[in-house]
C-alpha cells in the first residue's frame, strides 16, 4: 500500500531554498575551527551580530541549532543528556539541545560529534549572549562554563515599559546606554581577536541589514494579501536568512528573490493554500519538530497560519527623520536594536497594553492580516514566549472579537506536544471562528 | 517575640488597610532590586509582596499560563481578589521573564494608581552605574510627581540611615545564629526577616532593637546540632504554612545557621555608603552588592555562598528552587558542584505549592540520615 505522503508545509521554492542558509552558517564555522580562526557561539542578538561578522568571526546560533536538531528528529538523545546533566527539564528546550551537545563534545575532547546533524556547530571560542529577550539568553550560556573555558559577553537590553518609553528622555537614555554597551562590546571582540574594527566595513555591513529588513519588512506587507500568498511554514523556513543573517551578502538578493515570488503570486491571486478558509495567527515558537502539522490544517481543514512569531519578524523601519545625520554605525545599530524591541509601543500606548513588545504587534495585525483567530502554542521551556499569550488572547477578543486556541508543547521536545490532539482542538475550534465572524460583522469589523 | 514577628506577617493586610485609611502611602515592590530607601524617602511605606499560598489558582487560569512560578501567580491572583486594593504604588524590576510578564498583567487587570517598570542591568560597569542611576532619578521624579513631594539628598541620606541600621542589625543577629551554640533559631530569624518585609521601616527597625536586647540577655540555646544552609528565593519556598522546610529541619535536630533568600544574605552583605552623592551611592549599592541569580553570572553568587556556608560551619546544604524558576534552575548544576567540591553534603528540592509536603519531609530526613553517617 502507497504510504500517504505527508503534505508539504512549506509552499514557496525560496522556502525550500533556505536550508542553505542554515547549513552554510554551520559549514562555515567547521571550516574557520579547521583554519585556527575563532568562531562564536551567539545568541540573535536583536541585529547586533553584525559587529563580530564585520571583524570576520563566524557565527553559529546554538538557537537554530536546537530547532534544526528537533525538525531532523535528532534532538531527543541530546535532551536526555541534558537531563542527565542535572538541568531541569522545564528549561529552554533550545538549552536543553545545546547542553547535551556541549556534554558530548566535552566527553570527547571537545571535539564535534561525527554524527551531529549538519556537521555539527564547531567549538565555541567565545559566547555572544544578550540581555535581551529572556532570561535563558545569558544564564544558558553563563552554564556552558563547565564545559568551555570560553568568555561570555552579554548585550544589555532593557525591557522597558509601554508608558515608561514615552517618558521624556527615555528612549534617548536607553539608546544611548545601549550604544555605550554596544562599544564595549567592540573592544572586547578587538582585544580578543587582536585587531581593531574597521568601521567602514561595519557600516557596509550595517546598510546591507538595513535593506534586508527593509525588503522582509515589504514581504510581511505582502501577506495581507486574502488569500494569503504563505504560510507559516514558508515563513518559519524563510527566517533564518534575515533574522539570523541579516547582513550576510547572499541574504539580501535571496530575500528580494522571495519578495519577487511573493509579488508575484500577489498579483496573480495566487494563494499558498488553494482552499484557504481560515486565517490564523501563531504565537510564539513553533513545534520545530512537528511543522508538517501546519501542512495537515491547511490540507485537511484550510487553515493557513498568515502571521507568526512576533520576535522572528523584521521591526517597522525606523522614522528616517531619527536617522537623519546619524553616520555612526553603532548609533545606528543601537537604534535598530531598540527599534526591534519596542517599535509598537504606540500600538500598546493606543490600547493601554503592556509590555508592547510581544503583544502589542498582534492588536495591529489582527486587522492587517484579517485573522480569524489566533492559535497560542503554550510552551513548557519558553517563559517569555508563553507569558504573554493569555494576555494577548484576552486583548484580542476584549477589542477585535477574535477567538483563540491553545496548544501545549515545546519547541524541541517532541515528548510534549501531541498532534493527534492538537489537530482535533483545531477542528472544534473551527466552529468558534465561525461564530466570531458573524460576532465581528455584527459589530462593524470588516473581516 | 517570634509569635510577635509571625503576627506582623500574617497581619499585614490588615495593617495596611489601616495605614492606606489614614493616609499613608504604600509602594508595593517585588524583589530586591528596587530601591526600597528612594521610595521611603519619598515619604511612602515599601512594602513586599508576598506569596498566598491558599490563594493558588484561584482567578488565573484566564490571565496566567500554567508553566510561570507559583510565587508570581498566587500574588497575582490576590491583586485580582482585592487584597492589594490599599497600594497607592507597584514598582517591579525585570528580574525575570515571568516577573516581567506579571507586571503586565498587574497592570492590565489590578487598578493601582502608580506603576513602574524598569530594567536593572546585567552587568557591573560605569556605564551600567550610569544607567541605573539614570532609572533611579525616572523613579525619583515619578514619584515626587505622584506623592506631591520633592526627595532631597538629606531626605536620602535619612532613609539609607534607618535601612542600614536595619542591616546592620540583621547582620548581628545571622552572626548570632551562626555561633556556637547559637541563642537564635531559624525559624526566629526566618520570622523576623519576612515580618521585615512589610512592616514600615522605622516599626521595623524598632522591633530588631527589642529582639536584640532579648537575645542579649539568653543563654539556652534554642538551636538543633546540625547546622544547614538553606538556598532560596524566596521565603515561601521553604517557611509557609503549605512547606516549612524550616520546622522539618528544626524538628530533626538541625539548625539554620546561614541562608541566601531573596530578603535575607543577598540584601545585607554591605551598609550603603554614605559618602558622597547618595543617589550616586544609591545606585552603585544596587548594582554592586545586590547579588540574585537573575542578572549576574553564577560565580560571584555562589562564591559568596561558599564563603558563608564555611563561615557558617555547615554541615549540608538544601537548594529549594521553584519549579518554572529559569535563572535559579540554569546554575543547579554548577552549584550543586560547588558545594559538593568544597566538601558540602547538597540536598536539591525543586518546590511547588502542587508538591506534598510529606515528599518534602522524606527527602529532608533522608538527607539527615546522609548527614549523621
Amino acid at each position: 500500500m502507497e504510504k500517504k505522503k505527508k503534505p508539504s508545509a512549506k509552499t514557496l521554492q525560496t522556502a525550500q531554498e533556505a536550508a542553505y542558509f542554515g547549513k552554510k552558517t554551520l559549514k562555515n564555522a567547521l571550516r574557520a575551527q579547521e583554519e585556527g580562526r575563532p568562531v562564536a557561539w551567539s545568541m540573535v542578538n536583536q541585529y547586533c551580530e553584525m559587529i563580530p561578522r564585520a571583524m570576520g568571526m563566524e557565527l553559529v546560533f546554538p538557537e537554530n541549532f536546537g530547532a534544526f536538531c528537533a525538525a531532523v528528529g535528532t534532538a531527543e538523545d541530546y535532551l536526555e543528556r541534558s537531563d542527565a546533566e542535572g538541568f531541569p527539564p522545564t528549561l529552554c528546550g533550545y538549552a536543553r539541545n545545546c547542553f547535551g551537545y556541549a556534554s558530548v563534545m566535552a566527553a570527547n575532547d571537545l571535539r564535534v560529534p561525527g554524527d551531529a546533524p549538519g556537521g555539527g556547530m564547531a567549538k565555541p571560542a567565545v559566547f555572544l549572549s544578550s540581555g535581551g529577550v529572556c532570561d535563558a539568553r545569558f544564564k544558558w550560556f553563563q552554564a556552558l562554563g563547565r564545559y568551555f573555558d570560553a568568555p561570555v559577553w552579554t548585550i544589555e537590553l532593557p525591557h522597558t515599559g509601554t508608558k515608561e518609553f514615552f517618558l521624556p528622555g527615555y528612549k534617548d537614555k536607553t539608546i544611548a546606554f545601549l550604544a555605550r554597551n554596544l562599544r564595549s562590546y567592540v573592544s572586547f571582540l578587538e582585544d580578543l581577536l587582536g585587531k581593531k574594527m574597521d568601521e567602514d566595513t561595519l557600516s557596509e555591513h550595517v546598510d546591507r541589514a538595513l535593506k534586508t529588513l527593509k525588503v522582509a519588512y515589504e514581504i510581511d506587507r505582502l501577506r495581507r494579501a486574502v488569500p494569503s500568498p504563505m504560510t507559516g511554514p514558508d515563513f518559519w523556513a524563510i527566517m533564518m536568512t534575515h533574522y539570523f543573517m541579516t547582513d550576510d551578502p547572499e541574504v539580501l538578493p535571496f530575500t528580494k528573490k522571495v519578495y519577487d515570488e511573493v509579488k508575484y503570486r500577489v498579483d496573480n491571486g495566487i494563494a499558498a493554500i488553494p482552499n484557504e478558509k481560515y486565517r490564523l495567527m501563531f504565537q510564539e515558537i513553533p513545534p520545530w519538530h512537528s511543522l508538517d502539522f501546519f501542512g495537515e490544517l491547511a490540507e485537511e481543514l484550510g487553515v493557513n497560519i498568515v502571521m507568526e512569531s512576533w520576535s522572528f519578524h523584521p521591526p517597522l523601519p525606523i522614522p528616517e527623520e531619527e536617522l537623519e545625520g546619524v553616520s555612526d554605525p553603532i548609533e545606528i545599530l543601537a537604534r535598530l536594536c531598540y527599534r526591534k524591541w519596542m517599535g509598537y509601543s504606540d500600538v500598546g500606548i493606543k490600547y493601554g497594553y503592556e509590555p508592547s513588545f510581544y503583544m502589542a504587534a498582534w492588536l495591529q495585525w489582527v486587522e492587517n492580516y484579517r485573522a480569524d483567530g489566533m492559535m497560542n502554542h503554550l510552551l513548557r521551556s519558553c517563559r517569555p514566549a508563553t507569558y504573554t499569550t493569555l494576555h494577548t488572547k484576552n486583548a484580542l477578543m476584549d477589542v477585535f472579537k477574535v477567538p483563540s486556541i491553545e496548544i501545549d508543547g515545546d519547541i524541541v521536545d517532541l515528548r510534549v506536544f501531541n498532534k493527534e490532539e492538537a489537530f482535533s482542538k483545531v477542528e472544534a475550534f473551527i466552529e468558534t471562528m465561525d461564530h466570531y465572524r458573524e460576532v465581528r460583522k455584527k459589530d462593524g469589523f470588516d473581516w | 517575640m517570634e509569635e510577635n514577628f509571625i503576627r506582623l506577617f500574617e497581619n499585614r493586610h490588615q495593617m495596611a488597610q489601616e495605614a492606606h485609611a489614614q493616609g499613608k502611602k504604600i509602594v508595593g515592590y517585588i524583589y530586591t532590586y528596587v530601591p526600597q530607601e528612594l521610595i521611603h524617602a519619598a515619604g511612602a511605606w515599601p512594602m513586599q509582596l508576598t506569596e498566598e499560598v491558599q490563594a493558588h489558582g484561584v482567578s488565573l487560569p484566564d490571565h496566567f499560563p500554567d508553566y510561570v512560578c507559583d510565587y508570581l501567580e498566587t500574588i497575582l491572583d490576590e491583586g485580582l481578589r482585592g487584597t492589594y486594593d490599599y497600594l497607592d504604588g507597584l514598582i517591579v524590576p525585570h528580574g525575570c521573564e515571568s516577573l516581567r510578564g506579571f507586571f503586565g498583567m498587574w497592570c492590565m487587570n489590578v487598578s493601582t494608581p502608580f506603576t513602574y517598570v524598569f530594567s536593572p542591568p546585567n552587568k557591573i560597569n560605569p556605564a551600567a552605574q550610569e544607567y541605573l542611576f539614570q532609572e533611579f532619578q525616572h523613579q525619583k521624579t515619578l514619584l515626587e510627581n505622584f506623592l506631591s513631594t520633592q526627595v532631597t539628598a538629606s531626605d536620602l541620606e535619612e532613609s539609607i540611615g534607618i535601612y542600614n541600621e536595619i542591616r546592620s542589625l540583621i547582620r548581628d543577629i545571622y552572626s548570632l545564629r551562626s555561633q556556637d551554640n547559637p541563642v537564635v533559631s531559624g525559624s526566629e530569624v526566618f520570622s523576623l526577616m519576612r515580618a521585615g518585609l512589610v512592616t514600615p521601616p522605622e516599626d521595623f527597625l524598632l522591633q530588631l532593637k527589642a529582639f536584640m536586647a532579648q537575645l542579649s540577655s539568653r543563654s539556652n540555646s534554642p538551636a538543633g546540632k546540625t547546622r544547614i544552609m538553606v538556598q532560596a528565593l524566596a521565603f515561601e519556598e521553604c517557611f509557609s504554612s503549605v512547606l516549612n522546610l524550616v520546622k522539618m529541619v528544626e524538628d530533626l535536630g538541625g539548625h539554620i545557621v546561614a541562608d541566601d533568600l531573596n530578603q535575607g544574605l543577598r540584601w545585607i552583605t554591605a551598609p550603603l555608603s554614605l559618602e558622597g552623592d547618595p543617589f550616586a551611592s544609591l545606585a552603585r549599592y544596587y548594582l554592586e552588592e545586590v547579588t540574585g541569580a537573575y542578572l549576574q553570572p553564577a560565580a560571584r553568587r555562589v562564591e559568596n555562598l561558599l564563603q558563608a556556608a564555611t563561615r557558617a560551619q555547615v554541615d549540608g546544604v538544601i537548594v529549594c528552587t521553584t519549579k518554572y524558576c529559569d535563572p535559579y534552575s540554569f546554575e543547579l548544576p554548577y552549584l550543586e558542584k560547588a558545594f559538593q567540591d568544597k566538601g558540602f553534603p547538597v540536598l536539591l528540592l525543586e518546590t511547588s505549592l502542587s508538591m506534598p509536603s510529606a515528599q518534602v519531609k522524606n527527602r529532608v530526613e533522608a538527607f539527615f540520615e546522609i548527614l549523621k553517617a
